[in-house]
């Protein structure tokens, strides 16, 4: 596995919600957590009421895929 | 004759190497410095000009993560096993990016570009010789540019250019060329 493969496969298992098992523990005072992101684009949607902002055009795949939104 | 150009053994101990960025510790060592720096990067508006660009060109986020981590790897703001660990945030961050500037994107997961092997190349070349599989119309064959360049050369300077290279021109553009129908209105409306 060359590193290209190994950020993908990061971030395919980010996005399926499975975090490294000691990454927490390391950083407990970190801001930028996958609830923050989740606040955020609430946030982001709020403020563009939803019709301005960038949609994903390949989520139907990732449904097929059972890839969702880290949720913790 | 051999080959000289290599590099001469032990060439590699007169290199300072001092200043490679993967010879010092990392800028970044805690995830909400990285992210802080990503969201700094991203907000600025050359930066957003790119991902726009890029994005709505089918670039997907998971492939601006790989550029943007491989990137940081190589300046020396993470170290490359902290880089894996942030490439999910950092994909978040830059989806986040493109809904906030209305960009639909794709997220990529997965690698779709099959770049062919030498096995490949080589089980192909040998298809073709054996079989003939592919027949290249003489006319639409590309010639190489040396070939063409050589064919000019053998032409000579005073040649025809490539474009009247061939039959003559028909009568009517000859006359043409020679003035001899061109409509000129009268001399007093020059004057």
């Amino acid at each position: 596995m060359n590193l290209e493969a190994a950020i993908r496969a990061s971030v395919r298992e980010y996005y399926t919600g499975n975090l490294p098992e000691e990454f927490m523990e390391q950083f407990p005072d970190m801001k930028y957590t996958p609830e923050y992101f989740i606040k955020l684009e609430d946030e982001i949607m709020e403020d563009t009421k939803g019709d301005e902002s960038g949609e994903r055009l390949d989520d139907e795949l990732m449904e097929e895929e059972g890839m969702v939104d880290a949720e913790l | 004759m051999q080959n000289f150009d290599i590099p001469i053994p032990g060439e590699n101990f007169l290199s300072d190497t001092r200043n490679q960025s993967w010879h010092r510790p990392p800028e970044y060592d805690h995830p909400d410095q990285f992210l802080k720096h990503v969201d700094k990067t991203f907000k600025k508006p050359q930066a957003q000009t790119g991902l726009d660009t890029l994005v709505s060109s089918g670039v997907s986020v998971t492939t601006m993560t790989d550029f943007f981590i491989s990137r940081s790897i190589m300046d020396g703001l993470i170290s490359i096993d902290f880089g894996i660990l942030m490439a999910g945030p950092t994909a978040r961050a830059i989806e986040l990016m493109c809904v906030q500037l209305g960009i639909d994107y794709e997220m990529g997961f997965e690698d779709n570009t099959e770049v062919p092997t030498k096995e490949d190349v080589q089980h192909i070349a040998d298809l073709i010789e054996r079989d003939g599989l592919v027949e290249v119309d003489p006319e639409q064959e590309d010639v190489p540019e040396e070939e063409e360049q050589a064919a000019e050369e053998e032409m000579g300077l005073m040649a025809p250019e490539a474009d009247l290279a061939g039959e003559p021109a028909d009568e009517d553009m000859q006359a043409e060329m020679l003035g001899l129908n061109a409509e000129e209105g009268p001399l007093d409306e020059l004057q």
